[in-house]
């Protein structure tokens, strides 16, 4: 039988020589969920992009039932019935579900003085998603959905427009974990009503229970295309990596008695609560660990503790000091170090180069400036060099060049090393190993211990929950603004529990 | 005195209507993103070839031709150089509207012997619209005003209209919000954008012939005055509601109005002329305050 | 070697691209007048190099140009339009001539500094409540300047016709300024001390946003905000400070400009100095270095289309137009110079 999609020896190479694919093999049976694996940048989702017409391949070809075809705007892929969804969203948050399933479709429902019918949009509609056994409230907005619905709409979107070829980069890293079995079922649902899909992911777990078949990609290249019943999770992870690694060691020393951080009753509100009398401590060589599903008030908390937001009630306190109407600027010099889990909008400057990068909040100190006024750029030069030594940064012809010529995970590693290298008092950081691969994350957590250990006391927020799970000695869940409950790493972690408080399942608020 | 106010009715109005017209163009590509600050030259460049073409034809439909057509030229030399190009827009339009003041004085001076004001009876002005409505006090009030000033009442329906019921104005407000989720649904957003620019030449266009042929019939130099940013003010304060443009378009005019009406030997001229510009920063200010008290309320 | 001459020719021929196109562009209004094109290009040349006069004469306006795009480039780079430049300038130079009428202290080669600084201060604090209001209530500066502009030209204008015009003039004007407030001409030529003033400025700004902490932390509240901002700078105060600086040299150049050339505020001070300073900030990207050059030019086109203005039926203004169709053709360059950079890159790793 053959195959439905054929991609064949597909070249990429990004500006400034980044090169994504190099001749690259993927191919697609009917009816099946096949998933695409790899590390970060091995070029998965370039991959998929090329077949959706986003991006345009330097060579190679694809075939659609067995033909040439060339698809070079995502108009003609949608024309083919290939669909997908994206890891950002692509609606308009100010629009209803209705609405944003309307863009491009509006033809039928179009009346005679060019106005959208939108009663005979929403039969036909639901009449879909009644197929599909989904329910939905299309008149709602879409930013006042859950994360887990707004990503049903998009897959509604590619589905309406006559999707029969689902692409889903890393769909699950935004549901909680007791919400990934829903979907994975739904996905299975879609295959018995016909439907391909191609599902990308670097979580084996899920992919194993669900995928037919699995091509593994590194470095932009096919490394191999197995049935998942004739391999293991070990196995893809090798051909994945390419090396095994060792897991992170237990934790052989002892928490400090000392709190450092204390958070007396924080709240934050504005119209609506954010959050809710939070009240925690970290104590020195501790490393306490915030899980919660995007949106429950962890990017707040951070900023707030950072000092980038004032909260509206309660104290922070900074060891013996209440550190509320503290700025930036001196919570900095106190040592407490932030790591913004946005490294385009708030971590980094792409527009700037690496070395500006490399010293920001440094500038005034003496190992960057001369005298009292000016700033030694052979010094920030040979900083910016350090970092970018020690914590493994790559793809630049020079530090000089601008940091948007990284990949976004050099990106990461850069601000991470910015940050972590001035051995800080207290570390709030926020996503730290987010679009790294294995090694680097691996890294990132041997330097996050290190910190630990020579004194420091740590807020880990992460979606991650292995990665919170690995490093962290106490772990709060943080649910509509509060925290409610705490897990002790030497208790056991168990996921499936902390994943009920993080969903609500279990949590009173 | 009812005779000072009805005459400072009539002039708001007169006043009010260019700025409403450019508020509309701006209001449509607030809508797409693009926000336009080549109005003012857009609406002068309009003004200058209303009363070209109206001079040259003879006739006030020629010269509102003449006027949307040099607008919307200009529309796409914009849009070429800030959608196609992706030239920074403040850059672009700043340049556009100094390009456009000179070039209209430099093009009277050369075409009209040396003069910085083209006047001539020969200008046709756009005529005023007289009809019966049955009680002279509903005549006086809202007939015989020029044809624009009922086109751009009968325009801001259609807008309305036009940005929230068809798909087009899907696409605008999309264009303009989240522009991914345009190109995934096989829309350009280049063509959403050069649609609107266009469409706000168009309406920059009729602002200008109005100032030209209608509130006064000649050119001058830079009779816009700082009009087309006022209209960007309308639309920062509006946030892309019709009903707001409007009703802010009439409060810029009222007191466009108030500042000829008051002159008097007592106040300098100068200080009357300052009030259009300082109630338009009074207003952004009054309202940026009270957004920051209720940020929520829509 | 091979791919060495291919990117040079690629230059070079957008190089060549350009200046044809200007000049087309240029030449094209000047055919709207009737004149012939040759004869214009040279009275142009003539009028602003063609001689040591006209050179010095050229020299001598790049001043007020120098000051007002720099009052645009430093906010600029910090993230803030100063579209104010004109009011800056005319409140300035009012201020100046008004101290130095009224307030005469004698006191030599003092009196110039403190007749400066009041401009600049004046400047400064024109500058400044668009400033505020943009950092405490999001109030678009663009506008607020812009409006501004028109309030400071009516409010001149006022003091300059009523309470302050000198009873023997025939077009409304102050008193001129006592002898020992004016900046000298260096030795007999139509050129004063007031160039190297800003060169001076010029020179100093750079250094500073070079080689500074300073100039650093302006440069990343221009780039990223919010990085700036989590990093410990005050981004509030870093904006209403290049506002205030870019402000007060709007002022100086209006107060030099008293001093220096024209000993009076008259009526129609400023023929537009602050938006043709604006376009020079647009041209060079907010990059200092660049202003002298391009500075320069666009002097040479406003003293030469004044030669032009007496030998031709050319209006003066069409330096105006020249030199906003530059502004155009310079960022079309820089962004299609991009594309080409783009491309290459790409090539180079096949």
């Amino acid at each position: 039988m053959q195959p439905v999609i054929n991609m064949e020896k597909i070249h990429k190479t990004y500006q400034g020589g980044i090169i994504a694919l190099r001749g690259a093999d993927f191919s697609l049976n009917k009816g099946e969920i096949q998933a695409l694996v790899g590390e970060n940048a091995a070029g998965k989702t370039t991959l998929m992009n090329i077949l959706y017409g986003l991006v345009k391949p330097d060579e190679g070809d694809i075939y659609i039932n067995g033909e040439k075809k060339f698809i070079h705007h995502p108009k003609h892929a949608i024309n083919y019935g290939i669909g997908m969804v994206h890891q950002h969203f692509m609606l308009v948050p100010d629009f209803t579900v209705l609405e944003n399933i309307m863009i491009g479709n509006e033809r039928p429902f179009t009346g005679y003085a060019w106005n959208i019918n939108f009663e005979k949009a929403e039969k036909a509609t639901k009449v879909f998603l009644k197929q599909l056994g989904m329910d939905l409230d299309l008149y709602k907005k879409v930013n006042e959905l859950p994360i887990g619905l707004q990503q049903k709409v998009e897959i509604l979107k590619a589905l309406f427009r006559g999707a029969k070829i689902l692409i889903l980069d890393e769909p699950t890293t935004v549901l909680a974990p007791n919400e990934i079995e829903g979907f994975l079922n739904f996905l299975k649902n879609l295959r018995s009503e016909g439907k391909t899909i191609v599902f990308i992911s670097h979580r084996l777990k899920e992919v194993f229970s669900i995928a037919d078949r699995i091509t593994v990609l590194r470095k932009g290249k096919e490394v191999s295309t197995l049935e998942i019943k004739n391999t293991s999770m070990e196995d893809v992870s090798n051909l994945m990596i390419g090396r095994r690694l060792d897991s992170l060691k237990t934790k052989s020393y002892s928490i400090s008695k000392k709190k450092l951080l204390e958070l007396k009753k924080v709240s934050l509100s504005n119209e609506i609560s954010i959050l809710k009398n939070v009240s925690l401590n970290i104590r020195r060589k501790e490393i306490l660990g915030i899980a919660g599903v995007e949106g429950n008030g962890q990017p707040e908390l951070a900023e707030i503790i950072a000092g980038l937001r004032r909260n509206t009630g309660g104290e922070i306190w900074f060891g013996s000091e209440n550190i509320n109407d503290t700025s930036i600027l001196e919570r900095r010099k106190r040592g407490i170090s932030y790591i913004s889990e946005d490294r385009i909008e708030v971590g980094l400057s792409l527009e700037a180069s690496i070395v500006e990068n490399s010293i920001m909040s440094y500038q005034r100190k003496d190992f960057i400036k001369s005298g009292h006024f000016s700033l030694n750029w052979e010094k920030a030069a040979g900083f910016a060099q350090k970092i970018i030594n020690e914590y493994g940064v790559q793809g630049m012809s020079s530090p000089l060049d601008k940091t948007a010529s990284l990949s976004g995970g050099n990106m990461q590693k850069l601000m991470v090393g910015r940050e972590f290298i001035s051995s800080p008092q207290l570390l709030v950081v926020s996503q730290p190993t987010r679009g790294l691969d294995v090694g680097a994350q691996f890294l990132v957590h041997k330097k996050i211990v290190e910190l630990s250990k020579k004194g420091a006391a740590i807020l880990l927020i992460s979606e991650d929950l292995d990665e919170l799970m690995t490093l962290s000695d106490r772990i709060l869940v943080l649910y509509r603004g509060k925290i409610v409950k705490e897990f002790f790493a030497e208790e056991g972690y168990k996921d499936k529990e902390i994943g009920f408080y993080m969903t609500g399942v279990k949590s009173v608020v | 005195m009812s005779d000072i106010i009805f005459t400072i009715y009539i002039s708001t109005v007169k006043m009010a209507i260019p700025i409403l017209f450019a508020s509309l163009g701006g209001l449509i590509t607030y809508h797409a993103g693009i926000i336009n600050v080549a109005m003012e030259g857009l609406m002068l460049s309009g003004a200058f070839a209303a009363v070209v073409f109206s001079y040259m034809y003879s006739s006030a439909f020629m010269g509102i031709l003449g006027a949307i057509i040099i607008s919307v030229l200009f529309s796409l030399l914009y849009s070429f150089f800030v959608t196609t190009l992706k030239a920074n827009n403040f850059a672009i339009g700043f340049a556009l509207n100094i390009f456009i003041s000179s070039l209209t004085l430099y093009l009277t001076r050369i075409m009209f012997k040396g003069q910085n004001v083209f006047n001539s009876p020969d200008i046709k002005a756009i005529p005023n619209l007289s009809f019966d409505l049955g009680s002279q006090i509903l005549n006086n009030l809202f007939t015989n005003f020029s044809i624009l000033v009922y086109l751009s009442i009968i325009l801001i329906f259609v807008i309305s209209y036009f940005t929230f019921k068809t798909p087009f104005g899907l696409w605008l407000r999309a264009a303009g919000s989240r522009p991914n989720a345009l190109v995934t649904a096989g829309i350009k957003i280049s063509v959403i954008q050069y649609s609107a620019s266009i469409l706000c030449g168009i309406l920059c266009g009729l602002a200008g012939a109005q100032l030209s042929l209608s509130n006064v019939v000649l050119f001058s130099k830079d009779m816009s005055g700082g009009r087309g940013f006022v209209a960007l003010a309308v639309i920062l304060i509006a946030k892309g509601k019709p009903s707001l443009v409007l009703a802010i378009s009439l409060l810029f005019g009222l007191f466009d109005a108030l500042s000829v009406q008051l002159q008097s030997s007592y106040i300098p001229p100068q200080f009357l002329f300052m009030l259009p510009y300082l109630v338009t920063i009074g207003s952004l200010v009054i309202i940026s305050i009270s957004r920051k008290r209720n940020p929520f309320v829509r | 070697m091979f791919d060495k001459t291919k990117i040079l020719k690629s230059v070079s021929w957008s190089w060549a691209l350009f200046i044809g196109l200007i000049i087309l562009s240029w030449t094209i209004i000047i055919l709207f007048s009737g004149e012939n094109p040759l004869n214009v290009y040279y009275c142009l040349l003539e009028g602003s190099v063609g001689n040591y006069n006209a050179f010095f004469s050229t020299l001598n306006k790049m001043f007020v140009l120098i000051l007002t795009a720099l009052a645009v480039s430093i906010p600029g780079s910090a993230g803030m339009w100063n579209i104010g430049g004109e009011g800056q300038f005319l409140l300035g130079g009012f201020a100046a001539a008004w101290l130095a009428i009224y307030f005469n202290t004698h006191l030599a080669f003092l009196n110039i500094i403190i007749v400066l600084s009041f401009s600049a201060a004046a400047g400064a604090l024109w500058a400044y409540w668009p400033a505020l209001l943009k950092v405490r209530l999001k109030v678009d500066e663009v506008v607020t300047t812009l409006m501004g502009n028109y309030v400071i030209i009516f409010f001149t204008s006022y003091l300059v016709n009523f309470p302050y015009r000198a009873s023997d003039s025939t077009w409304p004007r102050t008193e001129y300024i006592p002898d020992n407030f004016i900046i000298p001409p260096v030795n007999n030529l139509p050129f004063s001390y007031t160039f190297f003033i800003s060169i001076a400025i010029l020179i100093f700004i750079e250094i500073i946003r070079k080689k500074s902490i300073l100039g650093y932390e302006y440069s990343m509240v221009g780039k990223n905000e919010l990085f700036a901002r989590q990093g410990g700078i005050e981004v509030g105060k870093v904006k209403v400070r290049s506002m205030m600086i870019g402000g007060a040299l709007a002022g100086l150049a209006g107060g030099l400009m008293v001093l220096g050339l024209t000993y009076k505020f008259m009526d129609g001070f400023s023929p537009g100095y602050g938006y043709t300073g604006l376009l020079i900030a647009l041209i060079t990207g907010n990059l200092p270095i660049f202003i002298f050059g391009i500075a320069f030019i666009f002097a040479a086109l406003q003293v030469g289309s004044i030669n032009m203005q007496l030998f031709t039926n050319i209006p003066a203004e069409i330096s105006k137009v020249l030199q906003s169709v530059l502004v155009f053709f310079v960022t079309a360059q820089r962004t299609i110079n991009i594309k080409i950079k783009k491309k290459e890159r790409v090539d180079n790793y096949e």
